[in-house]
């Protein structure tokens, strides 16, 4: 089973997309902010990581370089998720190591259609936005 | 350089050195007459001696003619004695014809007189004294001669006594000539002096003028200068505000993006896992219900999205990044997207050929959202029509344009709506908001990325046949736009 681990602060987006991915058939652990983000990673070597980027504390961009600078994470790919819509984020996630970016709120099928493109379920390009 | 033959002339006043001219003319003439009148005076004095020497050696030789005749001593020294009433003659003595003195005579104390070989007249002037030889003639025969020695004493005195007299003149004449020069120099330095004086007074008076001139200047340009330096200030501080203000709006819009997208993800996602349970349990009327929360919560998300470019266009705050694609993905990847809406609205999506190049370079990402948003508001202002999309390259105002052309057969648009067509916040129909679910800011939104990428919207209709919106590309891409990546490190 896919083991998916979500990086979010906000409860009600966490219940949601783990329920709606559950429900997919992915097994989901999650995170609140960066630090234990790096620390689940570390621990339980998902098979990808979900990254809020506006986290408290150690944010997701952080997270990210942390993640892609060590050699047990380097290979776990990184889709950010993110509310904001400026220009800039796509660059800077992909600048921080994440292999995609999205927005929110997410559209759940194209999610899926990128996790499964990353984890090599589905070797199918995924759209973009 | 210039000689100067008296160094301390220099130093005096123009009037003294006039009467010292003048004073120097009338003392070198002045000295010249008194040289003259000396001269001619000495020259007068000894003509006179010398006759007065020869009427006394005439009246001698008469005397003492028959003496010498006769040889006859006593008579010649007797003739001779007669002299000694002439102060005068110092010497006296005459001579036979043979040259052999006969009686002799001097004062005391004076020489003796010279014997004499040579006998003829002679008058000679020798030191102090005249010495004058005359041949003695009796009836046309010569029978001796005469000498008279007289001392020329007086001469000194003469001059002494003429040099007294030429001072007595000389002074008085050089004190009137003082007198006068320094009363007719002012004839001269009068005017000069008042010139000098006059000129003076304009050349103080116009550098005393300069002088407050340059420090009105120098006072005007520091006040200048201070005031250049305060509206520097200002605007440095206008600038360094209007900044900081806009880092606050970048700021204010990635916040209020966050702050508006975080509960909406939460609407529209739970409603989507709602209906998904309520399709597994078969729920219909909570399905509809459902549908209307999720279809309000994406709408709300669109007019956000809206304002939020919108706003920042309004301030300045979109970029475009160019970038090359492939026309043909994008045509595939927008036709798919625009699909379920031209079903809805049972619209044929055609896409036309033309000449489009295979590749072209714009901001992908803003290109697909103009090109989108044209796309589906003909399939959305059109119903059971259809709805075309061409592509081809066109070549005006001398450059070469890719044409992105949407042809809709829709309900068109009235000739008095479409100046305001691309005006933000504004829909044909007031009305139509409601009925085609839109913000009315699209195709404002739509034409400024274009403008933005280089290129242009235009639009064309006729009501109840349809309209074409055509996208304007410059096939060529144009300069990279300048990148504001640190303005964007302030959206987080």
């Amino acid at each position: 089973m896919t083991k998916i681990l979500i990086v979010e602060d906000n409860e009600s987006n966490l219940d949601m997309l783990s329920r709606r991915l559950e429900r997919r058939g992915f097994s989901v652990m999650s995170a609140r902010d960066g630090r234990e983000a790096v620390e689940a990673a570390r621990r339980h070597c998902p098979d990808l990581i979900l990254m809020d980027l506006g986290l408290p504390g150690l944010d997701g961009w952080q997270a990210a370089r942390i993640l892609k600078s060590e050699c047990e994470t380097r290979s776990i790919p990184i889709i950010a998720l993110t509310a904001h819509a400026l220009n800039g984020d796509r660059e800077k996630a992909r600048a921080s190591g994440c292999d995609d970016y999205d927005t929110k709120p997410v559209e759940i099928s194209r999610l899926v259609e990128k996790i499964e493109y990353f984890t090599g379920r589905e070797r199918r390009e995924p759209s973009n936005d | 350089m210039h000689w100067n033959p008296l160094p301390g002339l220099c130093d005096l006043s123009i009037q003294s050195k006039l009467i010292a001219l003048l004073m120097a003319a009338i003392t070198v003439s002045l000295g010249l007459a008194m040289g003259v009148f000396v001269l001619v005076e000495l020259s007068a004095f000894r003509d006179s001696l010398r006759r007065q020497m020869e009427t006394t050696a005439r009246f001698l030789s008469e005397s003492a003619a028959v003496a010498l005749a006769f040889d006859d001593s006593k008579r010649a020294s007797d003739s001779l004695g007669a002299l000694r009433a002439d102060s005068l003659v110092e010497a006296a003595g005459l001579y036979r014809p043979n040259g052999r003195s006969m009686a002799a005579y001097h004062l005391p104390g004076a020489g003796r007189p010279a014997s004499r070989a040579a006998l003829r007249n002679e008058v000679i002037f020798s030191g102090n004294h005249l010495e004058l030889y005359r041949l003695v003639l009796l009836d046309r025969e010569q029978v001796g001669m005469v000498y008279l020695r007289a001392r020329l004493r007086t001469f000194p005195q003469l001059l002494s006594r003429f040099s007294a007299i030429a001072a007595l003149v000389f002074v008085p004449s050089l004190a009137a000539g003082l007198m006068v020069c320094s009363r007719l120099q002012r004839i001269i330095s009068g005017p000069i002096l008042e010139t000098l004086a006059s000129r003076d007074q304009e050349l103080i008076r116009a550098q005393t003028e300069l002088e407050q001139r340059v420090q009105q200047r120098t006072a005007e340009l520091q006040a200048e200068i201070a005031g250049r330096k305060s509206v520097e200030m200002d605007l440095v501080a206008a600038k360094d505000l209007a900044e900081e203000s806009n880092r606050a709006k970048t700021s204010f819009l990635a916040n209020m993006s966050h702050e508006l997208r975080t509960p909406l993800n939460a609407i529209i996602g739970y409603s989507e896992m709602l209906e998904e349970d309520a399709e597994a349990e078969g729920k219909q009327a909570a399905i509809t219900d459902l549908r209307k929360i999720h279809s309000a919560g994406r709408h709300l998300l669109a007019l956000i999205n809206d304002v939020l470019d919108i706003s920042k266009i309004e301030a300045g705050r979109m970029d475009v990044k160019l970038e090359e694609f492939e026309t043909a993905q994008l045509i595939r990847d927008v036709i798919h997207t625009v699909a379920p809406i031209a079903r809805k609205h049972r619209n044929r999506l055609e896409v036309r050929g033309g000449n489009a190049p295979e590749t072209m370079t714009a901001d992908l990402r803003r290109f697909r959202q103009s090109l989108l948003n044209l796309l589906s508001n003909a399939c959305k202002f059109t119903e059971e029509g259809a709805v075309s999309l061409e592509v081809e390259l066109a070549e005006y105002d001398g450059r070469q344009w890719i044409c992105w052309i949407v042809t809709d057969t829709g309900i068109g648009i009235p000739p008095e709506k479409m100046k305001n067509l691309f005006q933000a916040f504004y829909q044909a129909d007031s009305t139509s908001t409601r009925k085609y679910e839109g913000t009315g800011l699209g195709l404002a939104i739509s034409k400024r990325l274009c403008e933005m990428m280089g290129g242009d919207i235009t639009a064309t209709s006729s009501p109840g046949k349809g309209s074409t919106f055509t996208i304007h590309m410059p096939a060529h891409a144009p300069a990279h736009r300048r990148a504001v990546a640190e303005q964007e490190a302030l959206c987080d």
